[in-house]
């Protein structure tokens, strides 16, 4: 059994007959981590998110989640919020989060101190008899944070979560993003805000044509490529293009 | 097991409520009421009409045979047929390509509990039209041979299990299919066998007509009632359970009515074991698939006008998309095929001796190609759906600097040049199979067919105005459950029971050239309305 949270061993994921996405993969994530996926447009982020939380299968290696291969007792453990937050958009968001707390088994009463710990929290306790289809995009995508920590995941998976969000609720969820952390669990993401990722980040995985090219604390990064700032450092591990 | 059915529950309630709550709550109380008004109408008119010819189908045969359940199991095995037709595409897509998929994947589902309630959900979403019709039939069949307790009590049993079994076969197959050859990666794929087996169906029913020495009701019916028909033997076999349930209520048997009753819980059984060990399969292989990128270079083009440009941008997007092609391409050719399939069966002159006979035929003819020309017009929802494919996208409609007025220019226009030339080519064909000599009603029908995919057009555009589909996850989607469609459709099909009744009370009066230049002004009419009306409603459109 592992002993990492989240443990990821030469992970490979193929589309089609031959387009490797991901290539020989390995990383881990520990109590109290949160880790950041960075990378270019294409990189093979997103496929390894979709590897971990289930929605894709993999095509070589190994991923442990909780001491679970993927399957239904590691997607317990895990609360995954997508990069697009059109997702049940005809359900008020009450139902969104009742429907994903009853996919959890949640209690009653532990159902609504969730809803309404969470929905006070994004400030968005008002909106809950409305449909998703009627919130602005940055609410759906509080709506989604708010449904994927419903359970109170071990493991917290984001892709993009800052996309569409306003700078308050940017720097609330940066903030709850540092406390799921700081309470035992782990925390990945993926993002193209490298200020963000230096921000939060304790640790940052560098994936380049589906390839780790580095995984590291944001000051080990710093110290072996140069540069101030974590920005620095990526452009020296992948090179600016356009300089 | 029963926690698994907890979770199938809780999904399929879920997936109901998100895809039967209004795609875009109405602007106008009133236009919800009266699609309401109509659309039930419609079904009950259906219902009704399709439950008198049962009964007198019936009638016919108790006649030939003493009593049957032959015309009730034709009728039915219709029913099932376009179940199973129609029914592969919504299977198919709503088990391995509806976009939730993804994100259902990652909350603790087992695969099997998603393609059950997705089966589930397809079940009750196609099913609701089958459901009147089937009540229907039913109440045609035994007003014909007598009501009983035990008939109705198996007659409601039978309404909510009859669409079953072809759904059953599209999600089985899809299953097996999908997780064995791994080949199909779009929806694509799956247009094309949905198309083969209605295909396959047709020539089933052509080779029952063809055994006929003589194709005339009465020896249809005789093939019926002695058990001949080819059609009917096959699908006895193919939908079987149309065949129990006829058993069940033709006897009063309730020992076939236990039968038709295990066989849904064994079909239930199948496709859960099914899904448990193969669902998984399929749908990694869909999602896995990556897209294909073309190699070749692009072309350069010359630089088009604004109308030019949008115009070609909406034809590429109509021949691009399958979905397109098949709902709203392909039906503009039903006039042309007709009218090519009656020049080549020569079957025109019976038509022709057959109008004649009847009360004013020049008019009813005319009439005729009215009503055909405007219900193919709205069925191709070319028209209907302008702005509803636009989808997520509809905010192009407001940032581009382009008035509104040529905006809706270029949606009448991508609308005509399918509809258009099709109806004036199908009438002509027509009018060569049947009045080949009357070149001066030959003359009419087409100016009249022209001018009313004209005002068809221009109707269809100004009720996607009045209500668009912007929010949808798939093409088909945008075009199903589309009340602009729907409404298109419905006031096509009144128009055409007005004139229908007008040349019943004053056929004789009625005067081509009189009815032609009626219709040409309200023609002007709607273009003028129309117009002004849908670019005021596209300046206020929330996008």
């Amino acid at each position: 059994m592992s002993e990492h949270l989240v443990e990821v061993k030469n992970l490979t994921k193929i589309y089609g007959k031959d387009f490797k996405a991901v290539d020989n993969i390995s990383f881990y994530a520990d109590k109290g981590e949160v880790i950041g996926f960075v990378g270019d447009n294409g990189a093979g982020k997103t496929t390894v998110i979709k590897c971990l939380t289930g929605i894709l299968p993999s095509d070589g290696g190994n991923i442990s989640i909780c001491g679970n291969p993927v399957g239904i007792k590691s997607k317990q453990c895990v609360g995954y919020t997508a990069d697009n937050p059109d997702f049940m958009l005809r359900l008020t968001c009450r139902e969104y989060l009742e429907f994903l707390s009853d996919v959890y088994e949640l209690d009653e009463n532990l159902r609504e101190e969730n809803i309404e710990k969470l929905t006070k929290r994004f400030e968005i306790e008002e909106i809950l008899p409305n449909r998703l289809d009627s919130c602005s995009h940055g609410t759906r995508q509080k709506v989604m944070v708010t449904g994927a920590l419903i359970h109170n995941p071990p493991v917290w998976i984001l892709d993009e979560p800052m996309t569409g969000l306003d700078p308050q609720s940017a720097f609330r969820l940066k903030k709850m993003i540092r406390e799921h952390a700081q309470n035992g669990n782990c925390v990945l993401f993926s993002t193209h805000v490298l200020d963000t990722a230096e921000e939060i980040c304790d640790k940052i995985i560098i994936i380049r044509k589906g390839k780790v090219v580095c995984f590291n604390t944001v000051e080990n990064l710093k110290k072996k490529y140069g540069g101030l700032s974590l920005e620095d450092s990526y452009l020296n591990i992948v090179g600016d293009d356009n300089a | 097991m029963r926690k698994s059915f907890g979770k199938i529950r809780l999904l399929t309630n879920t997936l109901l409520k998100n895809s039967m709550a209004e795609a875009d709550p109405f602007k106008y109380k009133s236009l919800k009421i009266v699609i309401s008004i109509i659309g039930t109408t419609i079904m009950v008119g259906c219902a009704m009409v399709v439950g008198y010819f049962t009964q007198i189908l019936t009638t016919a045969i108790t006649l030939l045979h003493g009593s049957g359940t032959e015309a009730m199991q034709l009728i039915l095995y219709f029913i099932n047929i376009f179940g199973a037709v129609f029914g592969v595409n919504v299977v198919c897509g709503l088990l391995y390509f509806s976009m939730d998929l993804s994100r259902l994947l990652p909350y603790p589902f087992k695969p099997a509990e998603i393609g059950m309630s997705k089966c589930i959900v397809a079940y009750l979403q196609e099913s609701i039209m089958e459901f009147m019709v089937i009540i229907g039939i039913l109440v045609g069949y035994m007003l014909a041979d007598g009501f009983s307790v035990l008939r109705i009590i198996f007659g409601i049993c039978g309404v909510v299990l009859l669409p079953v079994l072809p759904l059953f076969y599209c999600a089985f197959f899809a299953i097996l299919f999908m997780s064995v050859a791994k080949k199909i990666h779009s929806i694509k794929g799956v247009n094309l066998v949905s198309a083969m087996c209605g295909i396959v169906f047709t020539l089933i029913f052509v080779a029952s007509l063809l055994q006929l020495e003589d194709i005339t009701t009465e020896s249809f019916i005789v093939s019926l009632s002695d058990g001949s028909n080819i059609f009917l033997t096959i699908m006895q076999y193919v939908f079987f359970t149309v065949f129990l349930l006829a058993k069940a209520i033709g006897e009063k048997s309730i020992l076939y009515f236990l039968l038709f009753i295990a066989v849904h819980i064994v079909m239930i059984l199948v496709l859960y074991g099914l899904s448990t060990v193969l669902y998984a399969d399929g749908l990694t292989a869909v999602l896995s698939a990556g897209k294909k990128h073309s190699d070749s270079k692009i072309k350069k083009s010359r630089t088009r006008t604004i109308f030019s440009a949008n115009l070609n941008r909406e034809i590429k997007t109509l021949l691009r998309t399958p979905t397109y092609i098949t709902n709203c391409i392909l039906p503009t050719l039903i006039l042309p095929v007709s009218g090519i399939a009656l020049l080549i069966s020569q079957k025109g002159k019976e038509f022709h001796d057959f109008i004649y006979t009847l009360n004013a035929p020049d008019t009813l003819i005319f009439i005729s190609v009215i009503i055909a020309t405007a219900l193919v017009t709205a069925m191709n929802s070319l028209s209907a759906s302008a702005f509803t494919r636009e989808g997520n996208h509809a905010d192009l409609l407001k940032y581009l600097p382009i008035p509104y007025k040529l905006q809706i220019k270029v949606k009448v226009a991508v609308s005509m040049i399918f509809s258009l030339p099709t109806a004036i080519i199908g009438v002509i064909l027509l009018c060569c199979a049947i009045i080949p000599d009357n070149i001066p009603l030959m003359l009419f029908c087409v100016i009249a067919s022209a001018v009313t995919v004209v005002a068809t057009v221009y109707l269809g555009i100004l009720f996607d105005a009045m209500h668009p589909k912007l929010v949808w996850e798939d093409e088909l989607s945008a075009l199903r459950g589309n009340m602009s469609t729907f409404l298109h459709m419905a006031v096509s099909i009144a128009v055409g029971i007005v004139l229908g009744i007008l040349y019943v009370l004053l056929g004789k009066y009625l005067s081509i050239p009189v009815v032609l230049a009626v219709l040409l002004t309200v023609t002007v009419i709607l273009v003028i309305y129309c117009s002004k009306k849908s670019q005021k409603l596209l300046e206020e459109m929330i996008v």
